[in-house]
């Protein structure tokens, strides 16, 4: 499960490309590729120690608010007025021109996540604190993400307001007031909907660069709901099931290149066994799976640790679920695990499987 | 399906996608981008997301899509992928079913059928692993699943025997009785259970044996430092002398990752106190010199920009530890104004190492390349 698929650069893949005569205009292909690329994002560890600054630095800068009197739940319109100020001004350091002496830039590129922190903080529990309905929340997280998103090509922060925007909604719709809709409906849709639109921004070609953190927010909020075991009991679990194993066939299509491979007979069992997945288990087992497959054919190790994380955490929070009793749960572990070896040894069986 | 034709249009929706001649390209700028960052087409790494891009705009045909997927994933590689993933998740559910089973049935299995069935699974797993040989993944995971059901098999012991053993004296014995598996596993997560057995028995004794008095309190996070500090010279010492399973990126990383939280915790409660204690003393003083020693060893003599980064971020929170010591003295009873200018030195600090780090990537990565 650790094997990592060989990591190659573009020339190489361009090399072997045009050996075979599937490229003829290189110089355009490699204009094309230099063009999506725009500039080089940070590591992702420096964009940790980034993120990590920011957060602290926000909450210093909270604590010198709310000391100076200027965080008052009675006054939400001064934090309506200041939050935005922030955002406006987080956005100003961001763009300022000429920050090519690395010192200056980076400082600023810290100040401004922090001042963007702070900023969407602010407006949040102002605008929360103006309304006396709980979905305000998701109100103003919506009005700050959208209304930053292009403006602010941070990806730690796109990350960061979108998962708090999913997450505020799940909130509201699983333990939100009652609606005219039942709320199994409402849950159900929004988990079908999280993962279509997941599934197309991780799977399309088309989709741009910056809406990848969009679609790591998705496939975070999508683990919330799997793991917490009150807002899974909320869906419809079945149809959230129907939903996952159609989602992971869709996959074995797209990895192996298009719906025809879908005809051989391994991938004929495989699509078999989404089916008896979906029918005998739990959903966070076909998510951690499907996780970890576009992770892999996609090179993106984020994915594919999210992917195995959520095997180890949906197996401990399972156990603590209430609504199934431990000898259901023991069988379902039992028979979704032998079912998977059952795989692996039809693909040693067959010879398909080149153990190393 | 036939290819579509290229898309200029699609690719001019923002400048970023705008096709330009080959050479540097004016973007927008991307997090933390600047303009000393631009990528040349070496640097670009060759991925699915690529190849879908220039399918989607017409540079590849289905065919020639297929070929650079086929040239990225090839088939062998994602059967031998697949093949180890079912095997690996497999494994652990069905594990993971047994123990609930015994959970559910705890108190109604006689205690006769607990130590029989956790000892035929612990002959079973030990007997297969050796048909199938340690060289294989197959009977390297099978004794991770024997060394798991030695620790199920000795709570099970103290509970029905009621020894009145200690829990420290459980995790002990587990981490006497799988070492031998360990050691002729060749298999790095069989040592990283290790690892994490022992850690917690150390973690154990301290609180139930050892039963230090405030002024030695401490001197634990000296002691797990010193554990996986020495486990990870041990990695770099195999990896250097060429034993592929334990030079694993992972291994690295859960290493450097465990060491570090044993030096900050003291490290960082060091520079905070006004009267420390001779443990916090002890151990705040080698959380220091253990940052000195893996930065100089990750930076110089095994460089990775990854265990450098990480020892950097865990030095700037010992540094805002101390900017929190200083500032708080400083402004007294000023609590507004020492929150703003905590919130600035924080910013200061982390900016600086970013810069650092920024300049030192370079030769980070030529140094691994």
């Amino acid at each position: 499960m650790t094997e990592r698929a060989t990591m190659h650069r573009v020339p190489a893949l361009l090399d072997a490309l045009a050996r075979d005569g599937h490229i003829s205009d290189r110089q355009a292909v490699e204009a094309f590729v230099l063009a999506r690329q725009g500039e080089t994002e940070l590591p992702l560890h420096i964009r940790v120690l980034a993120g990590i600054a920011a957060v602290i630095a926000c909450a210093c800068f909270v604590g010198f608010l709310w000391k100076i009197g200027l965080i008052d739940y009675d006054e939400p319109a001064g934090m309506l007025l200041i939050g935005p100020a922030f955002i406006v001004v987080a956005i100003v350091l961001n763009r300022i021109p000429g920050v090519s002496q690395a010192t200056v830039g980076s400082f600023l590129l810290q100040v401004s996540l922090a001042m963007m922190a702070t900023g969407k903080l602010l407006f949040i529990i102002g605008f929360n604190e103006s309304f006396s309905t709980p979905w305000a929340l998701s109100l103003a997280a919506l009005i700050v993400t959208a209304a930053t998103y292009h403006l602010f090509p941070m990806s730690i922060d796109r990350f960061l307001s979108s998962f708090v925007l999913l997450l505020s909604v799940m909130v509201n719709v699983v333990w939100g007031e009652e609606t005219t809709l039942p709320r199994e409906l409402l849950v159900t849709g929004f988990f079908g909907l999280q993962l279509a639109v997941g599934a197309v921004l991780l799977t399309h070609g088309r989709i741009r660069r910056e809406y990848l953190p969009l679609a790591y927010a998705i496939a975070f909020s999508l683990c919330v709901i799997v793991l917490l075991p009150a807002a899974y009991v909320a869906t419809h679990p079945m149809v959230v099931n129907g939903m996952l194993a159609g989602g992971l066939i869709a996959l074995f299509a797209w990895a192996g290149g298009g719906v025809d491979v879908l005809k051989r007979p391994p991938m004929v069992l495989a699509s078999l066994g989404a089916v008896l997945l979906a029918l005998i288990s739990a959903p966070a087992l076909m998510l951690s799976i499907g996780a970890m497959i576009i992770g892999y054919a996609k090179h993106d190790r984020r994915l594919l640790i999210l992917g195995a994380l959520l095997m180890p955490a949906f197996l401990w929070t399972y156990y603590y679920d209430p609504e199934v009793s431990l000898l259901m749960k023991s069988a379902i572990l039992t028979v979704t695990g032998g079912a998977l070896l059952a795989g692996r040894f039809y693909m040693s069986y067959t010879g398909k499987s080149r153990e190393a | 399906m036939s290819p579509p034709a290229p898309d200029i249009d699609a690719a001019t929706e923002t400048g970023r996608d705008k096709p330009v001649p080959y050479g540097p390209v004016p973007c927008a700028p991307a997090f933390g981008a600047r303009g000393e960052d631009r990528m040349t087409i070496d640097q670009v790494p060759a991925n699915r997301r690529l190849v879908e891009e220039l399918y989607a705009h017409g540079y590849l045909t289905t065919a020639a899509r297929q070929a650079a997927l086929e040239f990225l994933n090839p088939r062998d590689q994602w059967t031998l992928w697949i093949s180890r993933l079912l095997l690996v998740v497999g494994s652990a559910l069905a594990l993971s079913g047994v123990v609930y089973f015994f959970a559910f049935n705890w108190s109604q299995i006689p205690p006769i059928a607990k130590f029989a069935s956790i000892q035929i699974g612990i002959v079973a797993a030990v007997g297969a692993a050796s048909v199938w040989g340690l060289t294989r993944t197959h009977g390297q995971v099978l004794v991770v699943g024997a060394s798991v059901l030695v620790g199920v098999f000795l709570a099970v012991f103290g509970q029905v025997y009621q020894t009145g053993a200690d829990a420290f004296e459980l995790f002990t014995a587990w981490s006497v009785l799988i070492l031998g598996w360990s050691v002729i596993s060749n298999f790095a997560p069989q040592w990283a259970l290790w690892l994490a057995v022992t850690n917690v028995a150390l973690g154990l004794w301290w609180r139930q044996a050892a039963l230090p008095t405030e002024e030695m309190a401490f001197l634990i996070y000296a002691y797990l430092a010193l554990l996986n500090g020495m486990a990870l010279a041990v990695r770099e010492w195999g990896a250097l002398r060429g034993v592929d399973w334990i030079a694993r990126r992972w291994t690295r990383v859960l290493l450097t990752i465990a060491t570090l939280l044993a030096l900050l915790v003291p490290a960082s409660t060091l520079v905070m106190a006004d009267d420390p204690t001779t443990s916090m003393l002890v151990a705040g003083i080698m959380g220091l010199i253990g940052h000195v020693v893996l930065y100089s060893a990750y930076r110089h003599l095994l460089p990775d920009a990854w265990a450098v980064s990480a020892t950097v971020l865990s030095g700037c929170l010992v540094l805002d530890a101390a900017a929190y010591r200083i500032l708080s003295s400083a402004l007294g009873d000023n609590t507004a104004a020492t929150w703003l200018s905590l919130g600035l030195a924080t910013l200061v600090i982390f900016a600086t190492a970013m810069v650092y780090l920024r300049s030192i990537a370079p030769k980070l990565k030529a140094a691994h390349d």
